[in-house]
């Protein structure tokens, strides 16, 4: 199946704006960012924490809401991923 | 109005209606840091009536690179006090409230309870998750905005129309200290400011189901569209279990 990630701010110069990417039936949200981390280690170093390579250094959204890593992903699923944001 | 002309520049945009409904609200500022700054300075000036200010912490040194509301005289003061001396000063017809404390689940229900608009100035999504529950459940609209370094980000949730905070953002990120440049602050609290003005005028198109991001970094702003989590627990099925 095919699903499309798009990265923004700081993560487009790590990870680039936007790829489709092939994975096999049955994966999951935390097995495509290990997908895409694998193949920009830019992005890896900035997202590895405490909780394991993406350790909730990232903010992701599936299909326009916020995801669980264990959720299963569908063809032609989006995916955005941003920093997270939180100060003020 | 004492001063008939004060709001001259801005009443062709939405009418002496308009400029009335501003002086009718009230809005509840959530934190009086580097977006609480922009966002009750334009509130302030732009007229809206009465602006809540909530705020336990005091003013530091390293907080005057951003947080416009304190200036150097007031460092070691409540922050909630420093900042409506600051916005008492720019517009004496606004009415501003100090709270002097931490936003929590006990304060928000009857701060929020109050207002016509509440921003979102916080600076951890520990009490942004409180604030939108609060928010949800008063039914009134929360302005979002959050910064790190040169970019930020920044939305309008409408309680039963929009997503809500924690259908976007189920679980706070890292606990970490963000860079911080004030014009950033700027940039996203003036967005905020703009949004609330909006609001309770009935200007324009809002950013209802959208998160405006802006990447300060590269000059340049993107969006994302979003939609509600029918099993969020905040807005939808989650909620009752
Ligand atoms: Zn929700």
């Amino acid at each position: 199946m095919r699903v499309v990630v798009r990265a923004f701010a700081r993560f487009r110069e790590m990870a680039g704006e936007e790829a489709t990417l092939e994975l096999p039936e049955g994966s999951t949200l935390a097995d495509l960012l290990e997908e895409v981390v694998s193949s920009h280690p830019g992005l890896k170093k900035a997202l590895s924490g405490p909780d394991g390579p993406i350790g909730g250094r990232a903010m992701v959204l599936l299909n326009r809401r916020g995801a669980d890593p264990s959720d299963v992903l569908e063809e032609g699923d989006e995916v955005a991923i941003l920093p997270p944001f939180s100060g003020g | 109005m004492e001063d008939g002309t004060r709001y001259d520049r801005q009443i062709p945009l939405f009418g002496e209606e308009g400029q009335r409904r501003l002086a009718r609200s009230t809005a509840l500022v959530v934190g009086a840091g580097g977006l609480g700054s922009a966002v009750s300075v334009y509130l302030a000036t732009a007229g809206v009536g009465r602006i809540v200010v909530v705020d336990g912490d005091v003013v530091e040194v390293s907080n005057l690179n951003r947080q416009i509301l304190h200036w150097q005289e007031d460092l070691g003061r409540p922050k909630a006090a420093s900042a409506a001396d600051t916005l008492r000063g720019l517009n004496p017809e606004v009415e501003v409230e100090a709270v002097p404390l931490f936003a929590d689940e006990d304060n928000l229900e009857e701060l929020v309870a109050g207002s016509d608009a509440v921003v979102d100035a916080l600076d951890n999504f520990d009490t942004r998750h409180l604030l939108n529950g609060s928010a949800l459940a008063a039914g009134v609209p929360l302005f979002h905005g959050a910064i790190s370094g040169l970019d930020g980000q920044a939305t309008t949730i409408v309680p039963g129309m929009t997503p809500c905070l924690r259908c976007i953002f189920p679980r706070p990120p890292p606990k970490e200290q963000v860079p911080a440049l004030g014009a950033t602050c700027g940039v996203i609290g003036s967005i905020q400011a703009t949004e609330v003005v909006k609001h309770l005028t009935g200007l324009g198109a809002s950013l209802a189901g959208r998160l405006l991001l802006w990447d300060g970094y590269r000059g340049r702003c993107d969006e994302i569209p979003l939609e509600r989590n029918p099993g969020c627990p905040d807005c939808g099925r989650g909620r009752e279990l």
